[in-house]
């Protein structure tokens, strides 16, 4: 069983956990925030869960007096476009949780950026109160079914980056896409007759690997493999001297660290805290370790299709690029997932701290982060699940073995 | 909320938008109705309210978490989901409509695989899940779609031509006004009467919930379809409530024949001409009687409630059925109340006896009915009802549904209502002062 609320939004496993009137109280606390009279759009993903969802919240919508616009299946980064270009007041999008079993709602505002925490804690204490105000008969919200959505994005990415669809049609690039990218495989269609480029099998000039959850896990350029680490870094070099402000989280690559003439400003993890970030700081690029990129001048989330894009322009741009690829260093990556009763969660960090302090120095960040010149570990609660999540990077694999180590100990102790 | 405080009977459940009438109470009876069922084919249609789209996803949410498969009938009449619940061999149906309540009202009608609303044991069984919340959750891979299907209004309609004389209609060329009240009859109303020939004049016909009067057809309501009758000569008025189960008669002359005789004119035409019983309810005119004896035919009554009706001419097999207030059963098309047959019937009726409507009306006998609504307060409806029972234990009552007194010159029936803390009282003589007369009887008793 499985299902979490948390200021992330709703998550949880389709008959196992998920609670769907748990959702619809919190959309009508949602509801209740946006205030009667809001414009909000909502956006899902293909999972057939996503259908079930969406009527719920369609529901819920109408009967606190909004406006709301369907704009069916499409990104999350889509959504948030859309929202920010109609001038609405909020977005929900139902889905974007990787696999098929799992599913879930997160929640945007005006701009188009994910509700902060602040926010978000706004909404669930309307939740907890239960002090829902539904709209009289004729007062109710209306259903407006928005076909146009995708057109608005496409017409968005290519005025955001003037010249790209040249640069890349020139080169009649070969792509591949591998792994779980169902959910934005339309945008890769519509984006090979706008851009030119082929979606081939075999012989690609470029294979960009995507998680079910819309990151990219893995590029290959001339037979190097850049994982999701280095994506982020990978880009900054390729755009030359362009990019000087990056915003990422507190499990930034070595790699990021090692180029010149960057500011470099760590926040807490997930796009909610990147996306806000990025804005207050006008920062020109924001992402995180697992290949999720922002680009804000586009749009304040998460954007796999874009970032795809972008790096073919990059490419076909770029004299330099074996010079790049072979700088890309082979640091050892590492991350585990620690699953845990939510209840025990708060506890096992507590301790966990506690006793890491003794040995290691500590950086009281987003979770624990213990760091050195030559490795890092954070460890944090995940916002979406009741898991831990440890990550780790260093040059050398043996320097964060010992580290690894104890801190797994620790857990198992604290857990006994 | 607490759902006790809902008006929940066995008609389903009703309530207001803005209030009572949430999204999470609509998903908790969504859910409940899948759980019970199982899963399976589901057909929903709605009426017109502007609640109505509202209330369709949250029941569209409900239904797929519990693994149904959601077939879409859009705006249709109530009878038409029944309709459609047989022809797709559905494993239910729920009916959005508050039906002849205003429009602020809406509601939740469960049908069961057989056509029929959910009989009063099935409906406790599916309010003891919602009540306990013991809903199956199914698993993603066995979510299944929604699919829509608006062929119901035509299989509706060819179903009730199918079963009266169409030709005998046509020839007849009757002119007709017809008052949909923008509700979920506007499009089938109008298209059915136009297969039997008639010349229709069809009134507030935008299926967009903005009710042109209160939807009850009563007489008080009908001023628009009255007037137009009489300024186009026609043969006769029908007027439907928003889901097309309620049908009111106006004579040629504008007169409304009464909420109790809509019925009466139907059994008159198909009990002599199908020899078949009747059932209604213990509420309902003694008229009915008089159509029985007159066609040598039993009548049945129930308890007041559309389930129980359907449940007891079930069982009694009886070939027509209905109650006051304009509904009308007539099992070969559906064993729900259907404006449709009513009109078919009525018209054939109106073909066969080759007269004017207001003139079949006079052949009827002439009663006098009361129907009193009595705020109970604090006081207690069972504790009043059992006090009325000691005192009429000498006469001839009847304690099926309240208390009925049946006298040789009229009857009363005191019942407490199924969705409201409030008596019903209801008297009917040979005459106006004798029905007073009782209903003082009984109210002093009351006080």
């Amino acid at each position: 069983m499985f299902d979490k609320l948390s200021l992330s939004g709703y998550r949880g496993k389709i008959g196992e956990g998920f609670d769907l009137i748990k959702v619809s109280e919190l959309l009508s606390a949602f509801s209740v925030y946006t205030g009667e009279g809001s414009k909000i759009a909502i956006g899902m993903d293909k999972k057939i869960s996503s259908n079930m969802i969406k009527s719920c919240i369609i529901s819920c919508l109408i009967a606190g007096g909004n406006e709301i616009y369907d704009t069916g299946v499409v990104t999350t980064a889509n959504l948030q476009l859309f929202i920010k270009e109609k001038r609405l007041n909020a977005g929900i999008m139902i889905g974007g949780f990787g696999n098929e079993d799992i599913n879930g709602i997160r929640f945007f505002r005006g701009d188009g950026l994910q509700l902060n925490e602040n926010e978000m804690q706004g909404v669930l204490n309307i939740y907890h109160l239960k002090r829902y105000d539904f709209s009289k008969w004729d007062k109710l919200g209306k259903v407006i079914t928005v076909n146009y959505a995708k057109e608005i994005y496409f017409d968005h990415l290519m005025k955001a980056f003037p010249g790209i669809v040249n640069i890349i049609k020139d080169k009649k690039f070969k792509i591949k896409i591998t792994g779980t990218y169902n959910n934005i495989k339309e945008y890769f269609q519509i984006g090979s007759k706008k851009f030119g480029f082929k979606i081939v099998k075999n012989n690609a000039d470029v294979i960009f690997e995507i998680n079910s959850d819309g990151s990219l896990s893995m590029i290959k350029i001339k037979d190097k493999e850049i994982d999701s680490y280095n994506i982020l870094p990978f880009i900054i070099l390729m755009s030359s001297e362009k990019i000087k402000k990056v915003v990422t989280n507190f499990s930034s690559s070595f790699m990021l660290k090692d180029i010149d003439n960057i500011e470099l400003i760590e926040t807490k993890a997930g796009m909610a805290n990147i996306s806000e970030k990025v804005l207050n700081e006008m920062a020109d690029l924001g992402g995180e370790g697992c290949g999720s990129i922002l680009f804000p001048e586009f749009v304040y989330g998460y954007d796999v299709f874009a970032t795809s894009i972008l790096i073919l322009a990059l490419l076909a741009k770029e004299k330099e690029l074996d010079k790049i690829i072979n700088s890309i260093p082979d640091y050892f990556y590492y991350k585990k997932m620690i699953k845990l009763k939510s209840e025990n969660i708060n506890n096992v960090m507590y301790n966990l701290r506690n006793q890491l302090n003794k040995k290691y120095r500590i950086i009281k960040a987003d979770g624990i982060k213990i760091s050195d010149k030559d490795y890092w570990i954070t460890i944090r609660p995940s916002n979406t699940e009741d898991v831990i999540r440890i990550i780790g990077q260093a040059k050398k694999k043996e320097k964060i073995k010992k580290v690894i180590k104890a801190i797994e100990k620790s857990i198992k102790k604290i857990m006994e | 909320m607490a759902i006790s405080d809902l008006k929940i009977s066995v008609s389903g459940i009703r309530a207001t938008t803005g209030d009572t009438l949430t999204p999470q109470l609509i998903l908790k009876f969504a859910m409940g109705f899948g759980t019970y069922i199982k899963g399976g084919k589901v057909v929903v249609g709605r009426d017109s309210r502007v609640s109505g789209d509202m209330v369709k996803n949250a029941v569209f949410s409900g239904l797929l978490a519990t693994g149904c498969e959601v077939v879409d009938l859009g705006i249709c009449m109530v009878s038409t989901v029944h309709v459609m619940v047989k022809k797709l061999k559905a494993k239910g149906g729920i009916a959005i409509t508050a039906s002849h309540n205003p429009v602020e009202w809406n509601a939740l009608k469960f049908v069961n695989k057989e056509g029929i609303i959910l009989p009063p044991e099935e409906a406790e069984e599916l309010f003891n899940i919602v009540n306990n919340e013991k809903f199956i959750n199914v698993s993603y891979k066995d979510i299944k779609n929604i699919k829509q299907d608006f062929s119901g209004k035509e299989t509706h309609i060819k179903l009730v031509l199918k079963n009266i004389p169409v030709q005998l209609i046509k020839n007849k060329k009757f002119k007709v006004v017809v008052d949909c009240v923008n509700g979920g009859g506007s499009e089938t109303v109008p298209e059915f009467l136009k297969n039997l020939g008639c010349e229709v004049i069809a009134l507030n016909t935008i299926p967009d919930g903005i009710f042109p009067h209160h939807p009850e057809p009563l007489d008080k309501n009908l001023t628009q379809i009255k007037e137009e009758v009489k300024k186009q000569k026609a043969d006769i008025g029908f007027a439907v409530d928003a889901d097309a189960d309620r049908l009111g008669v106006i004579d040629e002359n504008g007169v409304f024949a009464g909420e109790e005789m809509t019925l009466a004119l139907a059994a008159y035409y198909a009990l002599s001409e199908f020899k078949t019983s009747i059932t209604t309810n213990l509420s309902s005119s003694s008229i009915l009687d008089w159509v029985a004896q007159k066609n040598n035919v039993k009548i049945y009554r129930s308890k007041v409630g559309e389930a129980n009706v359907v449940k007891l001419m079930k069982s009694k097999n009886s070939g027509l059925a209905g109650e006051g207030g304009g509904k009308v059963i007539f099992p070969p098309v559906t064993m729900s109340a259907d404006s449709l047959s009513a009109m078919g019937l009525i018209l054939s009726l109106l073909a066969l006896k080759n007269k004017k409507i207001s003139e079949i009306i006079n052949e009827f006998p002439k009663v006098y009915t009361i129907k009193h609504r009595l705020e109970t307060g604090n006081k207690n409806v069972y504790y009043i009802l059992n006090n009325l029972k000691k005192e009429f234990k000498d006469e001839n009552i009847n304690t099926e549904d309240g208390i009925k007194i049946i006298r040789d010159k009229g009857w009363i029936h005191i019942r407490p209502s199924n969705t409201e803390p409030i008596i019903r009282i209801i008297v009917e003589t040979m005459s106006q002062q004798l029905t007073q007369e009782y209903l003082n009887e009984v109210l002093n008793k009351i006080n």
